[in-house]
């Protein structure tokens, strides 16, 4: 039997305090959203599905619900392939300006997002695409961009480019290689990648503040609105709800990339 | 070196291969100075250096991955230096092999079919027969990191054959294998190479593996060519100092040119006029090295058994089982290293006996440089 020293004992109990705090908003807001009173209340006085009801069944909710399932997944897709390319040039390529380019792109995770936010506001107003889908898309990936290249890059710095080099000798063109061979071997990252920039974009609040129209908002901005004006128990299932997809993207790229790992 | 005639394998015609003036720089660094090269159909061309002397940037260049900063690269006459990789038809194993790791053993294999358009049936069934023919025909639904390194070099090799392609690459293909299987392999490619007429370029920094396998030796000094020749004359009659260094063991014995007699030329070496094969280019009066391999300098317990006799001492002696590396001293002092067979207790030398060292005229070369 292995003895435990205080020292761990006292590191555990402290580890365990730390993710009861992480947790418990989670946990508080998932059990206030089967509540079935009007009010917020903890502990909920009993168990209803009425709130859930108001979320599924409320237009505004679903549109806005909607909205922002379509921009996080907008976003993935042009920040896979934007990061993709460059985390290319990144790590195989040598130019004048590397330095300056990977300080661009990787700056919005050091950048107050609202200076992003004000900036893009008064580009967009200029350009007129302001409260359209395709320009909330646009800053989104903007801050979605860093996350794969931080990611990608990480891992084409330990891909072995001789694996490219074999499919480019046996007839694969430079981009068929990369489909066929670079990708595929680096699904974990680009699984990873894709997963970060959506819940960049799907739990942006700031950006969608300032670029959204108030008729059509995503999601965190109805809640937000919810918030501010009525505040009634949807906002803790619109929330669990969130929170569950979450988790489940989550849960859905660790599974793809232990097996990746497996096969590798 | 005869080819096997007759053969029931599918046979390709061998690919020329010519370079001319070759060269790479990476940034102010040159890596490949100027290689010209010409390799006819057929044959087995080893490219032979220590690491940094360019072989493995010429071959990246011959398969297209790095781009010539001068040169042309011509394969069975077309030029073919600006042409993008996956045209080149160019078999390629890597060190390492890079197989893909994400494909069966028979995708590996018959990637570059399906790269072609060729149907699933018949890509199947070639890989396969290739697959077969290197002896992995129980591996087909395998996955790379299931299999040994020598049958993952086994599939590299069928991999790079399947498409036929005229021309094969080999870059240290054998590096990470275990001696025995180092051997096998060599055997096994070398009768793959003849019997289906490849040409074939070998990179490795391994003297024995060229030595065995190749046609043609390029040796490779600072991104030139030190010397381009067959296997034999490499080694018996290298072209230069660097050559006679970098295979084998080599003994340069100083001295100066005395005079230019008919077929020999006469050196003196440690106070001794020593006869040796003539070399056109050794005026009288010029210091000059006499090279001679260890094992061709003998060792004698009398003066008049051998040529070119040379009084001297035994310095040390090396026991390496089938044979024995004694080190001697000349009279003015050069040191000498001679292997000599161990034909058991009875037959060796005696070391506190006087004992003289010599050689046969046609066994030593003047190398000037």
């Amino acid at each position: 039997m292995t003895r435990i020293s205080p020292g761990r004992l006292a590191l555990g109990a402290f580890s365990c305090a730390i993710l009861a705090i992480l947790i418990a908003p989670i946990l508080i807001i998932f059990l206030v959203s089967f509540t079935p009173t009007q009010m917020l209340e903890f502990p909920p006085s009993g168990f209803s599905l009425r709130w859930y009801e108001a979320y599924f069944g409320d237009a505004m909710w679903m549109a806005a619900t909607r909205l922002s399932f379509l921009v996080a997944g907008l976003t993935a897709i042009t920040s896979l392939v934007i990061g993709f390319a460059i985390s290319i040039a990144l790590v195989r390529y040598r130019f004048p300006g590397k330095t300056a380019l990977r300080m661009l792109v990787m700056s919005p995770l050091i950048l107050p997002k609202i200076i992003i936010a004000v900036g893009l506001y008064f580009l967009y107003v200029r350009l007129r695409i302001l409260g359209t889908t395709g320009a909330l898309v646009i800053a989104h990936t903007i801050i979605a961009v860093p996350y794969v290249v931080m990611i990608v890059t990480a891992s084409l710095y330990g891909f072995d480019r001789r694996l490219e080099w074999a499919a480019r000798s046996l007839g694969a063109s430079p981009l068929r290689a990369i489909w066929l061979v670079t990708l595929p071997n680096l699904r974990p990252a680009i699984l990873g990648g894709g997963l970060f920039a959506f819940v960049a974009s799907f739990d942006d609040i700031i950006l969608s503040l300032f670029l959204t129209r108030l008729t059509e908002p995503t999601l965190p901005r109805q809640i937000w609105v919810n918030v501010q004006q009525t505040i009634d128990p949807t906002i803790a299932a619109v929330s669990t709800f969130m929170t569950v997809i979450s988790v489940l993207g989550l849960w859905l790229v660790a599974l793809a990339q232990r097996r990746s790992r497996r096969s590798a | 070196m005869a080819n096997p005639t007759d053969s029931s394998q599918p046979r390709v015609q061998g690919a020329s291969l010519v370079l001319e003036a070759l060269r790479k720089d990476f940034g102010q660094a040159p890596a490949v100075r100027s290689i010209d090269l010409d390799l006819k159909p057929g044959r087995f061309l080893t490219l032979l250096g220590a690491s940094g002397s360019g072989k493995t940037t010429t071959l990246m260049m011959i398969a297209g991955f790095i781009e010539p900063t001068s040169g042309a690269i011509r394969i069975n006459g077309r030029d073919v230096t600006t042409l993008p990789a996956h045209k080149r038809d160019i078999g390629m194993v890597f060190q390492n092999y890079a197989l893909f790791p994400h494909l069966t053993v028979l995708d590996n294999v018959g990637f570059a079919l399906k790269m072609r358009g060729v149907g699933r049936a018949e890509t199947r069934e070639r890989s396969a027969g290739f697959l077969r023919m290197v002896g992995l025909g129980d591996f087909l639904e395998r996955y790379p990191h299931q299999l040994s390194g020598g049958q993952q070099q086994r599939v590299a090799l069928a991999r790079a054959l399947v498409f036929s392609p005229s021309l094969v690459l080999m870059d240290e293909p054998l590096g990470a294998l275990d001696r025995r299987l180092r051997l096998q392999m060599q055997e096994e490619i070398k009768r793959i190479q003849t019997d289906l007429g490849l040409t074939v370029v070998y990179v490795t920094h391994d003297q024995e593996e060229a030595l065995t396998m190749s046609d043609d030796i390029a040796v490779m000094e600072d991104g030139r060519i030190a010397s381009h020749s067959s296997p034999q004359e490499t080694y018996e009659a290298p072209a230069n100092r660097f050559t006679a260094n970098f295979i084998g063991e080599s003994n340069f014995l100083q001295g100066t040119v005395a005079t230019q007699a008919g077929e020999e030329t006469l050196v003196d070496i440690a106070g001794r006029t020593c006869r040796v094969a003539a070399e056109p280019a050794a005026g009288g009066g010029k210091v000059a090295s006499v090279f001679v391999r260890p094992e061709r300098l003998r060792l004698v317990t009398a003066e008049d058994r051998i040529a070119n006799a040379m009084a001297c001492r035994v310095v040390s002696q090396l026991y390496l089982g089938e044979s024995i590396v004694y080190t001697v001293e000349l009279a003015d002092g050069q040191k000498l290293k001679i292997r000599r067979p161990n034909r058991g207790v009875g037959a060796a030398i005696r070391t506190d006996m006087p004992l003289w060292v010599g050689f046969e005229p046609q066994n030593a070369r003047i190398l000037l440089a």
